[in-house]
């Protein structure tokens, strides 16, 4: 009886595409093509489901959650430019591929724990090879292109980055490297990591990866003072940010007040919160605002293009299904028993959540705005297919939890 | 105003709808899975570890004191609580002694084993000791009583180990020797 | 678990970082997205404009004032036939720096919102405006104020019909010179985006002591007899009469006249802060009169007044304040027979000159009775015929108004002048101030009334 009602969001799902295609398909001069464009994403959308609840994978929530967020996401980019949006698909398409990947990989493979070293370097590599390689977009220097593909290898960086902080929070890596205690060392490659996305500029990552790092040491840190020590110093170096760097400064000006250079500093946060104001409480409809005013609206700001159309309860929607998300993991993580799955656990969780929390807030004017893409939602193929490795890697921890109780790998220990 | 965009400008209501309907269905199965967990049923994973963990933590065992020798003659039985969001909620002791007269069990303050939980009946099922064996009856209960997750239809005979559900409580029927 | 409970810590943080953003983003739609759509930086406003012609706004007669025409390129632009006469009335719309008054306030109206007529067209026309002004007297009426600071209200005191509304200084609001000239606009430091009309605040003077004497025959004060010394005193305040004169022995009525401070302060003492805050309350002080622009509302600043306080405000000094829109709601009923009636410009709204919406005459309350207004009116023909305001009278006409020179700190005085015509079938009552004059309002601003009533009186015959 239970297991029936799984049905009703699922109906609900398909409900939300199956209207979402008909609306674009008459927005589009009626051409068949959206049409198929849309049951391909539908079709995609159930194979996941279909082989998670078959195979009994774990968590039913996540990828149920995520679909509707990547439903959401996709009708936008649709309606902003119908090829894009089939560029998204095809990426989604990938995704779940390598969401199963990953699921398998993750949930095979039980000596995650002890390759700290692969992962800091791993890391590091990926920046070195994006500031030798990498080109420079709005601002930002974080992509890498490979002929006609090019990817953010700081979307990558930050799964590297939580598996290995896992290795020393789980209690796994307690050896020193070159005399330097995993504390220590830990705290340092944080802050190369850190020292890396500066010289990229690209905050909205610094901002979830210090911030990830800061909540770890709040949940696994014995000594108190290491925390306040890195609060402390983020404090600093922000201060000292603040004071001399001309892009910190800019975003924190027109964060406090947009208005005051409408036309060329503040334009794009003024446009998106016209975006917002124009939306009302249900939106103009999907196709009849103007969300293409925004600049980066498919990436960065699409939460305020969701708003225009769907209005502030779509937008309240958005936030409440990332919410649920993350909630879902927080779940899966403290009921996991594996140490290393259980930091591994967090650290996504917290992603998710700051990620989300970040964007959004910035898009709003709530916080400063750091460009960062909204996961499942933002166009990007590095973004949906890290975000599905990341789901993919959650779906893991939770199987792992469910069929064996964890008992087996603590063991291993 | 356009065809389209009318079309479009209704369908922004239909689109509200059926995402909070979304959210709404997830959060209450959600609920739904939480509140199974709690119960303590076999579903997996999910199992809300944090609360008996704090249980276990907080409140030390108040087993009831050990059988005295001298009263080993004589039949009786223990129901030992499995422990629970809703046992700490309605003050189950961690466990209860049963002489050989039997006990009611119910929500009722006559009964011999009172415990105040919502989802008791007055007098939910008893268990009584006849010629050597203890039985178990539900008392006409409103949410039924189960036996080793069977719901009891008519008496059945209880043996060491056997695990009673009631409500959304458990406990675990233990035979003194 | 230490682990858990601290992962659990984690969540609540995170739920109340998901609950901050959620509350913003609806606080943002409830008490900011109106502000923000406004900014004139918000292309989406000339979105509907692409699709829909502006509205034209019409005088009384017919007469365009404000329409949209294409121009050579294709492109669109509001055009304001009748330049800065009506500045403080419509108000401009630039695509630069927004819209202000009629232009804004009744913007969805202009942009025939609402309209569900699906069938016309590529291009549909938005709804056009009737005012109640008619051109010749507002012209007339902006002439008269030509060169000075202040503003001009004149209305009919039966139904609430603006007649004419100036307020100087003014600027051009064709969309071209308006770009053009913003700088220096928005610079200048005689404010000229300010509609004084309805959003400039100003001590009353003694145009307020009709208020006052109204309470003073409330409160059974009429025909009493008064001892002025030229000088009122109480506590550390004095007041003395205008040029300092002394009226010895003289009646309250005769005080109205010749406009005795001393008197007048005596009165307000007397009858004490609480009597004289609740009949301005009456008078709709304190609140923004309901109206087709939006108004600042006139008010007593006074956080507690004390009788010493409401002696000042008697003579319309003190912390009162009030818009020439509120001292022509007062002036009008007077003459109205106590009503406060609710002004209005915007007579009719049409499309192809049928009618969607007409404005109806609304009474907002009674300040007074009959028989009091009836008192007051005396006392303001007798003003006119005899007192300070014989600068007013008109041949043949009688005239009731009250005169009023505001005191100013460090500045020169504010000259008043509100009264109706004729006495008997007020047909149009008129409140003028002109900032700054120095002059007294009998001398200065009692003329241009006289004129604008008069020439109003003539053309209606």
């Amino acid at each position: 009886m239970e297991k029936a009602n799984f049905k009703l969001p699922a109906y609900l799902l398909i409900i939300m595409n199956a209207l979402g295609f008909l609306l674009l398909f008459m927005a589009n001069d009626y051409r068949a093509n959206v049409l198929y464009v849309g049951l391909g994403l539908l079709g995609l959308f159930i194979l996941i489901y279909s082989i998670l609840v078959i195979c009994n994978m774990g968590d039913k929530f996540l990828v149920l959650i995520a679909s509707m967020l990547m439903t959401l996401g996709v009708l936008m980019l649709c309606r902003l430019d119908i090829i894009m949006g089939a560029r998204q698909i095809v990426w989604i398409c990938i995704g779940g591929m390598v969401f199963f990947v990953t699921y398998c990989i993750y949930y095979n493979i039980r000596f995650w724990n002890r390759m700290w070293f692969l992962y800091a370097a791993g890391g590091i590599i990926l920046f070195v090879l994006t500031l030798v390689l990498g080109k420079t977009v709005n601002g930002s220097r974080n992509w890498i292109s490979f002929g006609p593909l090019s990817f953010q290898p700081s979307e990558i960086i930050k799964i590297f980055y939580i598996m290995f902080l896992a290795c020393h929070y789980s209690g796994s890596w307690t050896k020193p490297f070159l005399r330097l205690s995993p504390t220590l060392m830990t705290g340092a490659v944080t802050y190369v990591y850190i020292l890396f996305l500066v010289l990229q500029r690209d905050w909205g990552t610094i901002l979830v990866v210090f911030l990830i790092f800061i909540f770890m040491i709040y949940v696994y840190e014995e000594q108190k003072w290491f925390l306040f020590a890195n609060i402390a110093s983020a404090a600093v170096v922000a201060a000292f940010g603040y004071l001399f760097l001309y892009h910190i400064q800019v975003r924190v000006g027109v964060w406090l007040d947009p208005w005051a250079d409408v036309s060329n500093k503040g334009y794009q946060i003024a446009q998106s919160l016209f975006a917002i104001a124009a939306g009302g409480y249900f939106g103009r409809g999907l196709g009849n605002g103007a969300p293409d005013y925004i600049p980066e609206v498919h990436t960065d700001f699409i939460f305020s293009a969701i708003c225009e159309e769907m209005g502030v309860f779509g937008g309240a929607a958005v936030i409440i299904l990332f919410f649920l998300l993350a909630y879902r993991c927080f779940k899966i993580t403290l009921n996991t028993k594996n140490l290393y799955n259980k930091a591994v656990g967090l650290g996504i969780t917290l992603m998710f959540a700051l990620q989300t929390f970040i964007i959004i807030g910035g898009v709003t004017k709530f916080i400063p705005l750091t460009g960062i893409t909204l996961p499942f939602v933002s166009y990007g193929g590095t973004s949906v297919v890290v975000s599905f490795a990341s789901l993919g890697i959650m779906q893991a921890i939770s199987a792992l939890e469910a069929r064996k109780g964890g008992t087996e790998r603590d063991e291993n220990e | 105003m356009s065809a389209y965009s009318l079309v479009s400008s209704f369908l922004s209501y239909v689109f509200t709808t059926i995402i909070y309907l979304f959210i709404f269905s997830v959060i209450a199965l959600i609920y739904m899975d939480i509140k199974r967990a709690n119960r303590g049923e076999k579903t997996g994973y999910d199992f809300d570890e944090l609360d008996t963990a704090e249980m276990l933590e907080d409140e030390p065992v108040e087993d009831e004191p050990e059988t005295p020798k001298e009263k080993k003659h004589k039949p009786s039985a223990i129901l030992r609580t499995v422990k629970s969001r809703e046992a700490k909620e309605c003050g189950m002791k961690a466990a209860y002694r049963i002489g050989e007269k039997g006990a009611i069990i119910g929500r009722g303050k006559d009964c011999d084993i009172s415990i105040k939980d919502m989802y008791l009946s007055v007098e939910h099922f008893q268990i009584w000791h006849e010629d050597g064996l203890w039985y178990i009856g539900d008392m006409g209960s409103k949410n039924g009583t189960f036996l080793n997750e069977v719901r009891l239809k008519k008496v059945k005979t209880l043996y060491d180990g056997d695990e009673i559900s009631f409500g959304g409580l458990q406990v675990i029927f233990e035979e003194e020797a | 678990m230490k682990t858990n409970r601290r992962i659990i810590r984690v969540l609540i943080v995170v739920s109340a970082l998901f609950l901050a953003l959620l509350s913003y983003l609806l606080y943002f739609n409830m008490f900011e997205a109106e502000r923000v759509s406004t900014n004139p930086y918000n292309r989406r406003q000339w979105d509907d404009e692409r699709y829909v012609t502006r509205g034209t706004i019409y005088d009384a007669d017919g007469l365009v004032l404000a329409e949209t025409v294409e121009n050579e390129s294709g492109g669109v632009m509001r055009k304001y036939p009748q330049g800065r006469i009506y500045s403080h009335v419509i108000g401009y719309c630039s695509q630069v720096y927004g819209k202000s008054l009629l232009e804004r306030e009744y913007d969805s109206e202009l942009l025939g919102k609402g309209d569900l007529d699906l069938f016309q067209g590529d291009k549909k026309k938005g709804f056009d405006l009737n005012l109640t002004i008619a051109n010749s007297l507002q012209k007339y009426a902006y002439e008269q104020m030509r060169g000075k600071r202040g503003a001009l209200v004149a209305m009919n005191p039966q139904t609430g019909k603006i007649l004419a509304m100036i307020s100087l200084p003014d600027f051009d609001p064709n969309a071209a010179t308006l770009e053009k000239s913003w700088g220096d606009i928005v610079e200048n430091e005689n404010s000229p985006l300010i509609a004084r009309a309805v959003q400039g605040l100003y001590p009353p003077g003694s145009t307020y002591k009709i208020v006052t004497a109204a309470a003073a025959y409330e409160n059974g004060l009429a025909g009493t007899k008064f001892n002025d010394e030229g000088k009122f005193t109480v506590g550390d305040l004095t007041v003395e009469n205008y040029n300092g004169k002394k009226y010895g022995e003289i009646s309250i009525e005769k005080a109205f006249a010749v406009s005795s401070n001393q008197v007048f302060c005596s009165v307000g003492f007397e009858l004490g802060s609480e009597i004289i805050k609740e009949i301005s309350e009456r008078f709709w002080i304190g609140k923004s009169i309901e109206f087709d622009l939006q108004t600042a509302a006139s008010r007593i600043e006074y956080k507690k007044m004390s009788d010493s306080d409401s002696a000042l405000v008697a003579i319309g000094q003190g912390q009162l304040l009030t818009t020439p829109m509120e001292m022509a709601v007062i002036c009008s009923a007077i003459a109205n027979g106590g009503e406060i009636i609710r002004p209005y410009l915007v007579d009719s709204i049409t499309k192809n000159e049928t009618v969607v919406k007409s404005s109806k005459e609304k009474v907002l309350g009674r300040a007074i009775s009959e028989e009091c207004a009836e008192y007051v009116k005396e006392r303001m023909i007798e003003t006119v015929n005899e007192g300070t305001g014989t600068k007013a009278r008109i041949s043949g006409v009688t005239v009731a108004g009250k005169t009023g020179t505001a005191e100013n700190e460090n500045e020169k005085d504010h000259a008043w002048f509100v009264g109706f015509a004729p006495a008997e079938t007020p047909e149009i009552a008129v409140a003028v101030i002109l900032e700054n004059d120095g002059r007294s309002g009998g001398d200065s601003a009692a003329p241009i009334a006289r004129n604008v009533m008069s020439r109003y009186l003539s053309s209606v015959k």
